[in-house]
């Protein structure tokens, strides 16, 4: 059931595509003054350069007039203090690899680039944090903290490229957050700049400190409550042992079948993650690793832990495999032949992106127990539309990942496929999910907020956004519905497909 | 304000009477000694949503109160006119064994939730202080944690969503019912802990987690404050954790180390052993595994420290620490020359790998505000917070029990007036007087 409703003001500033009066009459004179707070050679504002900053993973665009690169938090604070006395929005941005749009700067205005903010300042192996920058990328931290034995649990697919800034703006999770948590449960404290230039630090090394979790609230936040410029993270202590299995089964419903077994057995394995008939085939034919043709599901469990848990842990999910009718199994416990393993899942997106020009890549979430069923829905929209949807899903997590394959070039093709990408939404809210389990809504799903929250509920968000963020001037634009294509969901303008080098 | 009389005939007037607590015992609702105008139990959200509409019209004071155990917790209240229950709700437990989640009514005691759980082979691995009796909702809004949260986390870790009723009435939702959800703010977090501030919570959706097979304790005597608790605490924090490691120094000096292993048999067993080749290379006194009974009751000794045996009458302070578990030593030695030295019997309870310890004291109550201002002073230096759990009324009147909440005060009055602008919940109780 779609819900209507009245038009949600965001903020008091109405921003649209075009340049303020403002920035257009002083464009000059505020380049000026940028680049006298983080100097010439970080600010970009020439078009031709200013391109490749226009774009995030989602293919919809929005070009800054500047981008500026502050290396540490006083210059933060400066060119916000700047943008807010001149009405100027800021978008923050990492690596820039999100699949939502929230990196993109949707009203103009400067993006604030966080990548040159990227030491690790400090890792704590007593207490396991660690002290970062922003800019981090996330695989860095996990391999600068395996010095001392310790890793950075939050995984996205992205993780060679991704921030440490952005997975806290996006509350990133990955492969391996069913057993151990999404960025959240990972984030104890954050420096934060606000819009109007201060900064503080929220939180603790240690959680227990009284006064209200605005960590919490921060982290997911999309950038459009102040702009991270450090973060206190918690490490874990790596395990000893992991052991991963691939088990081909012929059709989907067996290997969820599998995949329920596991969860009612009482394991909770790090990772749970199934790919579908058309992916398997995508994978076979770009990586050739002598998948069965008529394989109809692979799924991959890892487990890790103590060397003796792991290896029994292992026995009896391979046993729960062939007792829902595997057709093979495989495992590994060496590092190299589990990447091996791994390494289909991995290239799965790439390897999709040879079906066609195009793909649509879309973010849900339902509870577990309901994907069987919802994967049939999703493949007869497919059928509907005359559209190839292939699957890679989080499935322990009932985090699915419909691609939508289609050729732009071909007329109406492009709006069917978005169209197909609106109705699984739509079928993953009335299951009992939601609009997006890690990729965020920025500017993709802002039209969807309805589906899930009525007018009270954003209106409640739209309260903590003005605690922290009154004038709108931070990521404006992404999040909640402008109202105008909210009174009526079929119309939107849904804005993007995943773009080249995107990650799931 | 008017009289109790012409207050309660304003509110027959909104509620049936049968929702009403008898005036004679109000006193037993009593909030730190100030005894509340009228007890309302409303049965349905309808008629909660319409009373908090009257009351924020109205600008009454609203105490939320789930089992009662928790209005101990904070600053004493600068009025209470109304005190609402929760426990009156009509409470159901959805619970989804192969999703892993369960959705609760915010009245539900913690008991009820866990057995029910517990027939699909799950629990919800949290232990606070009186857990078993109290409600979800208390424990949410308390976040009051007990030893699990070293291995398990805290309540903040399963919460996937919530219902709320705002001060006005209006019930609004966030988060959901999956494990992995990112759409719009989490607003959740800002309730955990919130003591009922910003709303009054209705529901909560929660991961739950497989029953451990297995459960074993380790028991370590150390004579007096010695160099073998490094190594315990330095256990605690290899691979090879239990999913609780406390200390308990009792008044005469002497410490007891206490390591719970959960999980499967090959898990516990491998842990076990481990930790006795590296406790026995170390301690003088051998470790051993006590028995099934001993533990259960040391560890619900360690759950309910200081509110197990806690009497209005009575004078204990309970004060809880937090600093960095690799401090947590200096600071507790630091607090424990300092009771000596002035004389005040104190026992302690400590998680060295949460970085998180409580006292309790007794006979301080004339020296209160000393007190907490030196423990602070002392656990500032170390970059960490006291917090008095639990005071005589008399006492908590020359204090602030939550000390320094940070930098970011000024966002939570700002978010407190956003979300409560009239200033009807909990007046005065929370932090800085929110």
């Amino acid at each position: 059931m779609l819900h209507k409703c009245k038009f949600i003001k965001q903020s008091n500033i109405c921003f649209s595509l075009i340049p303020s009066q403002e920035w257009v009459l002083n464009t000059h004179k505020l380049i000026n003054e940028l680049e006298g707070i983080v100097g010439k050679s970080s600010v970009i504002h020439h078009p031709d350069d200013l391109l490749v900053f226009a774009y995030d993973g989602l293919v919809d665009t929005g070009t800054p007039q500047a981008v500026v690169f502050p290396t540490s938090t006083e210059q933060v604070s400066k060119v916000l203090t700047l943008a807010n006395s001149r009405n100027i929005p800021v978008t923050p941005r990492g690596a820039g690899t999100g699949l939502s749009g929230g990196a993109i700067a949707h009203a103009g205005g400067i993006e604030l680039s966080l990548t040159r903010m990227s030491s690790i300042l400090e890792i704590d192996p007593e207490n396991r944090t660690a002290l970062v920058e922003p800019g981090v990328v996330n695989l860095d931290l996990s391999t600068a903290a395996s010095a001392h034995g310790l890793y950075f649990a939050p995984d996205p697919s992205s993780q060679r490229a991704c921030t440490i800034g952005g997975n806290v703006a996006e509350n990133s999770g990955g492969p391996h957050c069913l057993k151990y948590g999404v960025t959240t449960n990972h984030v104890l404290a954050l420096e934060v700049v606000l819009e109007d230039g201060s900064v503080l630090w929220l939180g603790d090394a240690y959680r227990g400190r009284p006064g209200y979790d605005l960590v919490g609230a921060l982290v997911g936040s999309e950038g459009m409550l102040g702009v991270f410029t450090k973060a206190i993270v918690s490490l874990l202590p790596s395990p000893e042992s992991v052991r991963t299995l691939l088990a081909v089964f012929s059709d989907i419903d067996l290997a969820s079948n599998a995949v329920s077994k596991v969860i009612a057995s009482g394991l909770i394995p790090t990772a749970m993650e199934m790919m579908d008939a058309l992916t398997i085939r995508a994978v076979e034919k770009a990586m050739n690793f002598g998948y069965p043709k008529d394989a109809g599901a692979i799924l991959l469990i890892e487990v890790d832990g103590l060397e003796v848990e792991v290896i029994d842990a292992m026995e009896q999910i391979i046993e729960m495999c062939y007792d829902s009718g595997a057709a093979a199994v495989k495992h590994a416990s060496e590092s190299k032949d589990r990447e091996m393993l791994w390494a289909g899942r991995k290239g799965a997106l790439g390897a999709l992106g040879a079906l066609a020009p195009n793909y649509y890549l879309v973010d849900g979430v339902v509870p577990r127990s309901k994907l069987t069923d919802v994967l049939q829905k999703v493949s007869e929209i497919g059928e509907q539309y005359g559209l190839p949807i292939a699957n890679v899903l989080h499935a322990g997590d009932g985090n699915l990942h419909p691609l939508i394959v289609f050729d732009e070039r071909q007329k109406g093709k492009k709006e069917q496929a978005m169209e197909a990408g609106a109705k699984i939404v739509e079928i993953c809210v009335n299951a009992g999910g939601t609009l997006t389990g890690e990729h965020g809504v920025g500017l993709e799903k802002k039209d969807f907020m309805p589906l899930v929250f009525n007018e009270e509920d954003i209106s409640l968000m739209m309260k903590l956004k003005d605690t922290f963020a009154p004038t709108g001037l931070l990521n404006p634009g992404k999040m909640f519905p402008d109202g105008s294509s909210c009174a009526d969901f079929r119309q939107i303008n849904i804005t993007g497909t995943a773009g080249l080098g995107s990650w799931i | 304000m008017s009289s109790p009389n012409e207050f309660q005939n304003e509110l027959s007037k909104l509620i049936m009477s049968s929702r009403l607590v008898p005036n004679a015992d109000l006193h037993s609702f009593r909030v730190d000694g100030c005894v509340p105008k009228a007890v309302v139990m409303p049965v349905s959200e309808r008629e909660l949503s319409e009373l908090l509409a009257e009351a924020y019209r109205k600008e009454w004071a609203v105490v939320p109160r789930g089992s009662g155990h928790s209005l101990k917790v904070g600053n004493s209240p600068l009025k209470v006119d109304l005190v609402v229950g929760t426990t009156g709700l009509e409470q159901s437990i959805d619970y989804s064994p192969s999703d892993l989640t369960v959705t609760v009514g915010a009245g539900t005691r913690f008991h009820e939730l866990q057995s029910n759980l517990a027939k699909g082979g799950h629990w919800l691995p949290i232990d606070p202080p009186l857990g078993p009796v109290r409600t979800i909702g208390g424990i949410l809004a308390t976040n009051l944690v007990g030893p699990l949260s070293f291995g398990y986390g805290t309540v903040r870790d399963y919460l996937l969503g919530l219902r709320v009723v705002g001060p006005d009435g209006t019930v609004t939702k966030n988060g959901g019912r999956v494990v992995k959800n990112v759409t719009g703010f989490d607003l959740t977090k800002l309730h955990i802990g919130a003591l009922g501030t910003l709303g009054i919570i209705l529901e909560a959706n929660l991961k739950v987690m497989p029953l451990p097979k297995c459960d074993k304790t380790i028991f370590v005597n150390f004579d007096r404050w010695q160099t073998g608790i490094q190594t315990f605490m330095l256990q605690s924090l290899s691979s090879y954790n239990g999913q609780a490691v406390e200390l308990i120094v009792g008044a005469d000096g002497d410490v007891k180390g206490y390591i719970r292993f959960l999980g499967s048999e090959s898990s516990v067993a491998a842990r076990v052993e481990e930790a006795f080749k590296l406790l026995t290379s170390s301690v003088t006194n051998p470790p051993r595994i006590i028995t099934e009974k001993q533990a259960m009751d040391v560890w619900d000794e360690i759950q309910n420290f200081g509110w197990g045996d806690y009497s209005e009458n009575g004078d204990d302070v309970i004060i809880r620490i937090g600093c960095s578990p690799s401090k947590i030593g200096s600071v507790i030695k630091d607090m424990f020359d300092y009771c000596a030295q002035n004389r005040h019997p104190i026992e302690i309870i400590a998680s060295p790998a949460r970085g998180v310890f409580k006292c309790k004291l007794k006979g301080i109550t004339s020296v209160l505000a000393e007190t907490v201002t030196m423990f602070r002073k002392t656990t500032a230096r170390f970059g960490g917070y006291a917090v008095v759990e639990l005071a005589p009324v008399k006492a908590k009147k020359n204090i602030d029990v939550w000390g320094d909440p940070g930098l970011g005060i000024q966002l939570m009055r700002r978010l407190k007036e956003k979300l409560d602008p009239n200033g009807i919940f909990n007046v005065g109780r929370y932090v800085e007087g929110i």
